[in-house]
C-alpha cells in the first residue's frame, strides 16, 4: 500500500505551495503544514522559524513537510515577482532541451525532466548534485553516493537463483525460522551477494 | 516495535539511457520497452515465478487491490495506454511497474519491519534488469529520473507505523517537524484513520542507500518507543477513558452490520492497541491487525471477499460484508475486567 502522498511530484506540490510565510508574512514558507481536522486536511506554509514554534502547539494528525529545494528554485523570489508583474521571464523562459523538446515553462509547470539530457540543459535549476536543497558543502564534495550500474550483469541461471533465494530469505525471516534463513544467507553470500546490515 | 510497525515497502526508478523519459516518449518506444523488459523477466524456464498484465486489461478493482498490497502505486493506477505493463514476482512479494513515471520502478512491500530483507530483493531484481537495460546514469547525480528529486538513488522507502497515541495526545506534530529536520517525511495512510502513517525519506540522493534505510529505520525505531510511551502514560492518567474508547471499539466491531473502511482500521487498530495494553484478550500485533485492516480495504474485499473482479468497490453490499468479516474476527474477543 502507498499513502498517496508519499510518491507525490515536485509539480503538484508546486501548484500548492507559496513563497512567503503565512504566518510571518516575512520569510520564506519553506514547510508544508497539513492538518487533518474532522476529515478535511487543511495545509499551510510557513517558514522554518514560525514551524518550530508552532510544532509544539500542533495537535491531532498533524505533519510537516518541507517545501523540497526543486520547489523552491523554480518558484524562486525572482521568478514569482516578475511573473506576478507581468513582466518577461527573462532568458530561462526561452531554455528548452533540444533532445525531448521539454521547455522551461514545461519544466516549470509539471517538475518533470523530458529526457537525461535536460538535467543539463536545467542544471541551474535543479538540486545540486549529491546534496538535495542545499548548497554543496567544502568539506563534502558533491557526487552521487550509493550504487552505480555497469555492476557485474547477474541474469540467467544465476541470476534466479539468486532472486529465488532472496525471495526465499523473506518468507523464512517472515515466520521466524531464523536457522534456515541462515543457511540460505551463507548461500547468497558464497554468490557474492551481499546483505545490508540490520537496521533494527 | 512489534506493536507499532505495521509494513515496509520500497520503491526504486530506473531510466534506460538514450530514450526520452515515459512521459515524453513516442508509443512505439513505450511499447518496444515494455516488450523487452517483459521478456528479460520471464524468459527463462522459472519465468514462471513473473507474471505480466498488460495495465489496460487490470480493472479499476484489480488496481485498487495492488495498491492496497503495495504492487502499484496510485499514480500508475490512474494511467493507461498501451505499452504500461505491471509485472507480479512470486506470490506478491515484488512488482514492476514498466512505463509509468519512470521506464522501470520495482516495489517491494512487506509486513512487519524488513528493510534490510526488502532492499536485498529489490536490489536483486535490480541487477536483473540490468542485464537487459542500460541505466541512464550520472556520475554526480547518480541515476536520472523524470522527477529530479528522485534522481540519486532512486529509491523511496517507507515504514507504515500504527501511532494512534500520538495523534491523539498531539504529540506527533513535534515528532513530524523533527523527522523533517533529519529529511524524513510522514504522510497519512488511510486518511490517518487509527493513527497510521507512512514515514519515508523525503531525498533519494545525497546519502547512498544502506544510508537511506539506516536512516528510516532508526526513526521508525524512536516513532515507535515515543508511541509505546505515550500509550502506557495515556492509559496510566485515563484508564477509564482509555477502557471505554476500546471497549465502544470492541461494542461496534462485535455487533455493527455495515463498517465503512475508514471506520475499519479505527476499530482494529483501538483493538490491538487495547490487546496490547492487556485491556482485552486476545492480543492482536501490529502486523496482523495490519493484515486485517488491509484485508478488508474495498479491492481486497470486493475480490477476495465478494469475488467479484469488476466493479463494486462503492457497493452498499462491501461495508455490509466488511462489518461481517470483522464480527466473526472478533467474536471471541473479549474484555479484561
Amino acid at each position: 500500500m502507498f499513502a498517496d502522498g508519499a510518491e507525490w511530484s515536485a509539480g503538484s506540490a508546486a501548484q500548492d505551495d507559496s513563497q512567503v510565510c503565512e504566518a510571518c508574512g516575512a520569510a520564506p514558507a519553506t514547510v508544508h503544514v497539513a492538518r487533518l481536522e474532522n476529515g478535511t486536511v487543511e495545509t499551510s506554509h510557513i517558514c522554518q522559524s514560525c514551524a518550530e514554534e508552532l510544532g509544539e502547539g500542533l495537535a491531532g494528525s498533524a505533519m510537516m513537510l518541507s517545501v523540497p529545494g526543486l520547489i523552491g528554485r523554480l518558484l524562486g523570489e525572482g521568478a514569482l515577482d516578475e511573473e506576478a508583474q507581468g513582466a518577461p521571464l527573462g532568458p530561462a523562459s526561452d531554455c528548452f532541451c533540444g533532445t525531448c523538446g521539454t521547455t522551461f515553462t514545461d519544466f516549470r509547470e509539471t517538475g518533470l525532466l523530458g529526457c537525461a539530457h535536460c538535467y543539463e540543459v536545467f542544471a541551474e535549476y535543479l538540486p545540486s548534485a549529491g546534496e538535495p536543497g542545499e548548497a554543496p558543502s567544502e568539506e563534502q564534495p558533491p557526487g552521487h553516493s550509493g550504487k552505480v550500474p555497469h555492476r557485474p550483469a547477474r541474469s540467467g541461471p544465476e541470476g534466479r537463483e539468486i532472486l529465488r533465494l532472496r525471495r526465499m530469505l523473506i518468507d523464512l525471516v517472515d515466520s521466524e525460522r531464523f536457522e534456515e534463513a541462515a543457511s540460505v544467507r551463507d548461500r547468497l553470500t558464497e554468490l557474492g551477494e551481499h546483505l545490508p546490515r540490520a537496521t533494527r | 516495535m512489534s506493536g507499532v510497525v505495521s509494513a515496509t515497502g520500497l520503491a526504486l526508478q530506473r531510466n534506460e539511457s538514450g530514450g526520452l523519459f515515459p512521459h515524453t516518449a513516442a508509443q512505439g518506444d513505450l511499447e518496444a520497452l515494455s516488450l523487452r523488459v517483459v521478456d528479460c523477466l520471464t524468459r527463462h524456464e522459472d519465468g514462471a515465478e513473473w507474471e505480466a498484465y498488460p495495465l489496460d486489461s487490470l480493472s479499476l478493482t484489480v488496481r485498487a487491490l495492488l495498491v492496497e498490497r503495495g504492487l502499484m502505486t496510485p499514480e500508475f493506477a490512474r494511467m493507461s495506454g498501451v505499452g504500461r505493463t505491471l509485472l507480479v514476482f512470486g506470490s506478491g512479494e515484488a512488482s514492476v511497474e514498466v512505463n509509468g513515471s519512470a521506464h522501470v520502478r520495482i516495489l517491494g512491500s512487506r509486513a512487519g519491519e524488513k528493510l534490510p530483507e526488502l532492499w536485498a530483493l529489490v536490489d536483486s531484481i535490480d541487477d536483473y534488469l540490468e542485464a537487459e537495460l542500460t541505466y541512464a546514469f550520472d556520475e554526480a547525480r547518480g541515476y536520472l529520473t523524470a522527477n529530479p528529486e528522485v534522481a540519486g538513488t532512486g529509491l523511496r522507502a517507507h515504514v507504515t507505523v500504527q501511532v494512534p497515541a500520538l495523534m491523539v495526545s498531539g504529540r506527533l506534530g513535534p515528532v513530524a517537524v523533527s523527522l523533517a529536520s533529519h529529511d524524513i517525511g510522514i504522510v497519512p495512510l488511510w486518511e490517518a484513520s487509527g493513527g497510521l502513517f507512512q514515514v519515508f525519506n523525503r531525498h533519494t540522493s545525497g546519502t547512498d542507500e544502506a544510508g537511506i534505510l539506516s536512516r528510516i529505520g532508526e526513526a521508525t525505531k524512536q516513532i515507535a518507543e515515543k508511541e509505546l510511551t505515550a500509550r502506557k502514560v495515556l492509559f496510566r492518567e485515563n484508564p477509564v477513558k482509555v477502557r471505554d474508547y476500546v471497549g465502544r471499539a470492541l461494542g461496534v466491531a462485535q455487533r455493527a452490520w455495515s463498517i465503512t473502511a475508514a471506520e475499519a482500521v479505527s476499530l482494529i487498530s483501538a483493538i490491538q492497541v487495547g490487546g496490547e495494553l492487556g485491556i482485552l484478550q486476545p492480543a492482536l500485533g501490529a502486523k496482523e491487525g495490519f493484515a486485517l485492516m488491509r484485508r478488508l480495504q474495498p479491492g481486497n474485499l470486493v475480490i477476495n471477499e465478494i469475488r467479484a473482479a469488476h466493479g463494486g468497490l462503492e457497493d452498499p453490499g462491501v461495508d455490509e460484508r466488511r462489518a461481517a468479516v470483522i464480527r466473526d474476527v472478533f467474536a471471541g474477543t473479549c474484555a479484561v475486567i
